[in-house]
């Protein structure tokens, strides 16, 4: 039985102190279980295949058809939706990719493409918001909190769930989870984050050991503020974010520091390109991916990196193109770092948006599309999920999602489960009822997608 | 007389039943006039809302917090009203007050902070974040962010209705259609025109290829109106029928065609048209337009009266020609036409002579009219130089009109000093191209004034660069660049520099009206030249369009619920072919019997009052909002709202008067785990700081608050591109102490004292803010400039007297940012965090450098307490 933390036999302080120190739920679990003598091992019996999980989020609904859901044209004499740009098959998987993405295309063979996901509503804000919290409507702990509820943080002096360049704080946002588990955001939705930083981060305005002497005076202050005050969980979650602030000041500007990358390396990433072509904002995609790769390696759990624009109702080919140009060879290099550091083993890649798009049919002139949530594509790479595989399948229009289906719930249960956490188990009572990352109806882990 | 049931009359189509007996549309139902239910214990109530709360906190099993102390009460009351903590003092004269009364302390209390002016900065900010309000357009899609220099109007504007309690009914119109109220005064006007910038400071996506411009501004202006009154999203209508959704398309185009018939003046969008076209803006004026004035057409060519050259003559001019005919006073190449209905007309050709001596001091006056417009040549026009003829280092004083070369100067007036000193000293006004205007120039040593229309428009120092040289010419510079095309009369040139009073004359005695001074530009709207209904714009877009929808207001409320219908029966609400129906707009939706307007604003006190919402969606009404979860008190709320003529400060007052507004945010733990969120508000919220709390907290503890209003804004003579400047845009902000609210809000481009804070984008209304969490707060308050800074301004103020220990310093640092005395514990912790930070810090310089540091320190320590930054 998983039961919510703060339900557990330990004091809400002793919770809040281990879950500084780097454990999460399974941990505490254990511990939890070990001190009422009911020890039933620190695992949830479920193999954890990951350790992290780098979240490629390509906000506005990416063109699965111009990509890597490829639908040829059936021969008959009408043509019918489909791509408007050719495709070519690579890799030893002989998959299917689109001329759009020739860099990405180098590590098909490590991919684990989903051609048929769906969601519930074409409409951008919430179906983003499903997409990162479980629901449409109401604000509720995002992924990247659960997860790190679910885990713990690897790296004391790091945010467990970093956002880079996030679209809004609903989608990075613990909710009614504790509040360490609240995603830090680098840089904000649309901006040119060639310079992007955490604001503050240093200070010499007194020396190290003086600024530790201050905040200790400060949190003595907190903490009887708190006790006075019922140990208000929220209050206690700010102590917490003090104390993990003022670690960051130690090991974040480092790795914001890209001047120890060599040439070759910001050459591949294309760190400074930046496109701005219509939809396709000019953000430095290829500094996100990096700075991805070097938080996965310092141990961050959940790291997010956003592209915008890609919502090209008009000009679709040409803005379309821009996007595809401004994170193809980025991700791919991030993809190769991953693999030849090792750290693909343990790193679970996502790749996708809130929704999908209609197929164009080619030579009818037109340059346009909308939205479709009945289906589209994700992928996923490392992390213990099969190489070179495609999932599902759409029709023969791409219009809606036919054979394997995967909805967003099941990818949230997929996803937690490849982390070793029970996917619809893992949960938080809240308000009278208990919570959970794949709602009330639950999700449905795709096996087949596990190696 | 029985009210019709709904039901009976069934015109609704199937899936707007279904939303309408979900509940889904209960804000369209017309209010209920609900009596206070009956309580348990009728002695805890003291305010009929507090029956409201009271019924179903009980039926619930909630017991209700006990009072908040008077030391609890005193900082919410102060944070919620006017946005600042009380001080030390104020604390205790409130806490012995309430000994005596507590009932009479604490209506005095909340009729003063009522009183204050800073009630309506405080107020005024939480209707800026539902007005989108930003001083730059925020990026446009093509990565530029222009720079609203007048939006700051707005915002004064605001703050002002908010202090003077205009009712919220008033205050919806004017914002809406003040342009088309009637006003006594030119400064009532002005007002007027000011609150229409409501709908001019939207942020906007770029002009370049993009033919939905005009209706993304249209798009814009229903959102905010909708969103902002009615709490209703109507987005989705520009493009199809939702069918859950109770606008439909036609409705959206019915509100689309008011606006479109409106123009909508957003200024000069950083003198950048793939951004925007440029707009003219609202002149404020210093005295009302006369009739004449309003006839005046500044493009006809002026008729002066027949002593007007005699009147120049009496200042002796050294050259004078009034050309309506060829002068023979000077060279004369290019100019072909002289007239005496237009005077010199030149397009390539310009006009050359010489001084009699070299005099450093001179005059020159003359009119003209340039007829190119002001972003169409890097320089519009050079209209006069004095300086040496076909020098290529161009030397002297070049008198010339702003083109796209310099966007802060663009369609301005400036003199520049040639390409040795590079100097250049500008106006302000912004010329329309094809009028006429009065120009004077004025050289005195190295200072130049120049009057414009009879007004000083720029008085600055520049160097004389023209040496002993003789050379004039008019209509170009004197390497032949950018000479003028358009008109020229009366030129005199004076070897000596005229007074103020003769540089007057010398606009006065032309017999033309003095345009009134303009004391200022607004963006806002006012009435197009076309009215006309809109017409459906399929899927958007601009290209494929559908049948027209006459005018009107929002026609689903009758199909809702027939109650409905006195909403539209109104005579003032009839739109005719000669107005926007913009006016009409605005009475629609402030009738007293418009089931969502005033909902929708109790709403939104309610939710700055507690922190938490009746309905928690405070800007979406609609289908996909959440419902009250107190809908008696919410329509009785809105009832008592209307019935005090929309006086939201008695609206304000009522509730913070009230039992539930004034209990503790302490409650019984079981009380908390059966309402974990608060939603019976059977206690009171615990909430952080907003941004501008904060920072206002932390210089008025430092004693460095301003506490005057401020001023105009960091730019508001930038019609710039922020992003693009050679500096950042960052550097646009101005070090300030005044309250936050008069920091500069950049869209994208935040104040840095406040972004950490969770502060609204601007791009779309924001009735809530989000409250996060983030280790990047610790680090704003760990290591800000503005932090350290402030805590060493307050380390200097610690009395230093020798009497003064150090048990006494911690005191007055406590009750200086904590409002409170130490405890004993607190005192030696205190004590012992400085000593020890004096000793460690030895090698950092002598004793009293150190202790400044140390006692820095903890200044800065305090300020980053919980205590200081949440309000109980």
């Amino acid at each position: 039985m998983w039961t919510n933390r703060s339900k557990a036999p330990l004091s809400r302080r002793s919770m809040l102190q281990t879950a500084s120190c780097g454990f999460g739920y399974l941990a505490f679990q254990s511990l939890a279980q070990s001190q009422s003598s009911a020890a039933t091992g620190i695992n949830s019996g479920i193999r954890p295949r990951a350790r992290r999980v780098i979240f490629l989020c390509m906000s506005g609904g990416p063109a699965q058809l111009d990509t890597f859901d490829y639908k040829p044209q059936t021969g008959k004499q009408e043509k019918h939706p489909g791509s408007v740009f050719s495709f070519a098959q690579h890799g030893n998987s002989g998959i299917w990719v689109s001329e759009l993405m020739p860099e990405t295309a180098r590590f098909v063979d490590r991919m684990c493409i989903i051609n048929s996901m769906h969601a519930d509503t074409g409409n951008h804000a919430q179906s983003f918001l499903q997409l990162h919290t479980g629901e449409r409507l109401r604000k509720r702990p995002s992924m990247g909190a659960w997860i790190q509820y679910g885990l713990g943080t690897e790296n004391d002096n790091l945010p467990g769930f970093i956002s880079l360049n996030a679209s809004k704080p609903a989608v990075y946002s613990s909710a009614f989870l504790p509040t360490e588990f609240e995603g830090t955001p680098i840089g904000t939705n649309g901006e040119d984050m060639s310079e992007a930083t955490i604001a503050n981060i240093r200070g010499d305005h007194l020396p190290m050991s003086a600024k530790r002497r201050q905040l200790d005076f400060v949190q003595a202050m907190n903490r009887q503020h708190a006790a006075n005050r019922n140990e208000d969980a929220h209050l206690n979650g700010v102590v917490e974010s003090m104390e993990l602030a003022f670690r960051m000041q130690t090991n974040a500007p480092d790795l914001l520091d890209l001047s120890n990358e060599t040439e070759a390396t910001l050459q591949r990433y294309r760190v400074g390109k930046k496109l701005s072509v219509g939809t396709c904002r000019p953000t430095d995609f290829g500094r996100q991916c990096l700075l991805a790769r070097r938080f996965a390696e310092a141990g961050v759990r959940f790291i997010e990196v956003n592209h915008g624009g890609w919502d090209q109702h008009t000009n679709h080919r040409r803005d379309l193109k821009a996007n595809c140009e401004t994170v193809d060879a980025p991700i791919a290099a991030l993809l190769e770092d991953l693999a030849t550091r090792g750290l693909l083993e343990d790193t679970l890649v996502v790749w996708g948006g809130e929704f999908g798009r209609p197929g164009l049919t080619p030579d009818d002139g037109k340059d346009e599309t909308g939205h479709n949530a009945r289906g589209f594509t994700f992928w996923l790479a490392g992390g213990g999920m099969k190489q070179g595989y495609v999932h599902g399948r759409t029709d023969e229009t791409g219009a809606r999602a036919v054979e394997d289906k995967v909805h967003f719930r099941d990818l949230h249960a997929t996803i937690l489960h490849a982390l070793g956490l029970p996917a619809n188990d893992l949960t938080f009572q809240h308000a009278g009822r208990s919570h959970r990352l794949t709602g009330p109806d639950g999700g449905n882990v795709v096996d087949a997608l596990f190696a | 007389m029985a009210l019709p049931d709904p039901r009976t009359e069934e015109t609704v189509v199937p899936e707007l039943r279904q939303a309408i007996d979900g509940e889904g549309l209960w804000s369209f139902i017309p209010r209920q006039h609900p009596l206070p239910p009956s309580v348990a214990d009728p002695s805890w109530p003291q305010d009929p809302l507090d029956h409201f709360i009271q019924a179903r906190f009980e039926s619930a099993g909630l017991q209700p917090a006990s009072d908040a102390s008077p030391h609890v009460l005193i900082r919410r009351l102060f944070n919620d009203l006017i946005g600042l903590p009380p001080t030390f003092q104020q604390v205790q004269e409130f806490e012995r007050a309430c000994q005596a009364d507590r009932a009479a302390a604490t209506r005095n209390l909340v009729d003063r902070l009522l009183d204050s002016p800073q009630f309506g900065v405080r107020w005024g900010r939480h209707w800026l974040d539902v007005a989108r309000y930003g001083e730059s357009n925020g990026d446009d899609g093509l990565g530029r962010n222009a720079s609203f220099p007048h939006a700051w109007r707005y915002r004064d504007y605001v703050v002002d209705a908010f202090n003077n309690d205009t009712p919220y009914d008033r205050f919806l119109t004017e914002q809406i259609a003040g342009d088309l109220l009637p006003a006594d005064s030119a400064d009532q006007r002005n007002k007027l025109l000011v609150a229409t910038g409501f709908l001019a400071i939207g942020s906007k996506p770029a002009a370049a290829m993009n033919q939905n411009f005009a209706m993304d501004i249209v798009d814009d202006q229903i959102n905010a109106v909708c969103s902002a009154t009615l709490g209703l999203s109507v987005a989705c209508a520009r493009c199809h029928d939702h069918k859950h959704d109770p606008i439909p398309t036609s409705d959206y185009y019915a509100l689309a065609g008011i606006f479109s018939s409106t123009q909508t003046l957003y200024g000069a969008a950083g003198n950048e048209k793939l951004t925007a076209p440029p707009t003219p803006l609202h002149e404020l004026v210093e005295r009302f337009n006369s009739e004449d004035a309003d006839d005046r057409k500044p493009h006809e060519t002026p008729k002066f009266p027949a002593d007007y050259a005699e009147a120049i003559g009496k200042l002796e001019p050294n050259v004078y020609a009034t050309l309506d005919e060829s002068p023979s006073e000077f060279s004369v190449e290019g100019v072909s036409k002289f007239s005496s209905d237009a005077f010199a007309e030149t397009t390539k050709g310009h006009l050359r002579g010489e001084f009699g001596s070299a005099t450093p001091d001179y005059s020159v006056a003359f009119w003209y009219k340039n007829d190119l417009p002001n972003t169409q040549s890097p320089v519009t026009a050079y209209l006069f130089t004095r300086g040496e003829f076909d020098n290529k280092q161009i030397p002297g004083d070049h008198l010339g009109i702003g083109g796209s070369y310099n966007k802060e100067r663009t369609g301005r007036l400036f003199v520049f000093n040639g390409n040795d000193k590079k100097q250049s000293i500008g106006g302000d006004t912004v010329i329309a191209p094809q009028s006429w205007n009065h120009l004077v120039l004025v050289r005195r040593g190295q200072q130049v004034k120049v009057y414009l229309n009879g007004r000083l428009e720029i008085d600055e120092a520049l160097s004389a660069t023209f040496g002993e040289n003789l050379d004039f010419c008019f209509a170009v510079r004197s390497d032949r660049m950018f000479p003028l095309s358009g008109n020229l009369a009366h030129v005199a040139l004076f070897e000596r520099a005229l007074s103020e009073d003769e540089a007057i004359s010398l606009h006065t005695t032309s017999g033309q009206p003095r345009p009134p001074e303009v004391v200022g530009l607004a963006m806002g709207v006012r009435e197009a030249k076309k009215i006309a209904d809109c017409k459906i714009h399929i899927n958007g877009d601009k290209g494929k369009l559908g049948p027209e929808v006459p005018r009107g207001m929002l026609n689903a409320y009758q199909q809702i619920d027939p109650r409905n219908k006195g909403l539209f029966d109104n005579a003032d609400l009839r739109m005719d072919a000669s107005t926007s129906g913009r006016l009409q707009l605005a009475r629609w939706i402030t009738q007293d019997d418009h089931p969502q307007t005033s909902r929708v604003m109790v709403n939104r006190v309610w939710l700055h009052l507690f922190g938490r919402a009746i309905v928690t969606t405070p800007d979406d009404f609609g289908v996909y909002g959440a419902k009250p979860t107190h809908p008696l008190l919410l329509d009785h709320l809105a009832q008592r709202f209307v019935d005090s003529d929309w006086s939201i400060k008695r609206l304000i007052r009522a509730i913070a008067l009230s039992r539930t507004y004034q209990l503790d945010s302490q409650s019984d733990p079981r009380m908390v785990a059966i309402d974990p969120e608060n939603v019976f508000f059977a206690r009171h919220a615990r909430r952080r700081l907003d941004a501008e709390s904060l920072r206002d907290s932390v210089l008025l503890a430092c004693d460095q608050l301003d506490m005057r209003f401020g001023e105009g804004s960091d730019i508001q003579h930038r019609d710039v591109l922020i992003n693009k400047l050679p500096e950042d845009a960052s550097d646009l902000h101005r070090p300030s102490n005044h309250r936050s609210l008069y920091l500069c809000m950049l869209r994208h481009a935040p104040p840095a004292e406040l972004s950490a804070f969770d502060l609204p984008d601007g791009v779309s209304v924001a009735g809530q803010r989000s409250v996060t969490t983030l280790p990047a707060h610790g680090l704003f308050l760990l290591n800000s400039p503005f932090v350290v800074e402030q805590s060493r301004q307050l380390a200097e103020q610690i009395p230093q007297a020798d009497d003064s220990d150090d048990e006494t310093r911690v005191h007055w640092v406590f009750q200086r940012v904590l409002r409170r005395q130490p405890s004993a514990l607190e005192k030696r912790q205190a004590i012992a965090f400085v000593i020890e930070l004096e000793t460690s810090l030895a090698s950092e310089g002598d004793l009293k450098l150190r202790q400044r540091v140390a006692w820095g320190a903890l200044c800065q320590a305090l300020i980053t307490t919980n205590e200081f930054r949440y309000v109980d």
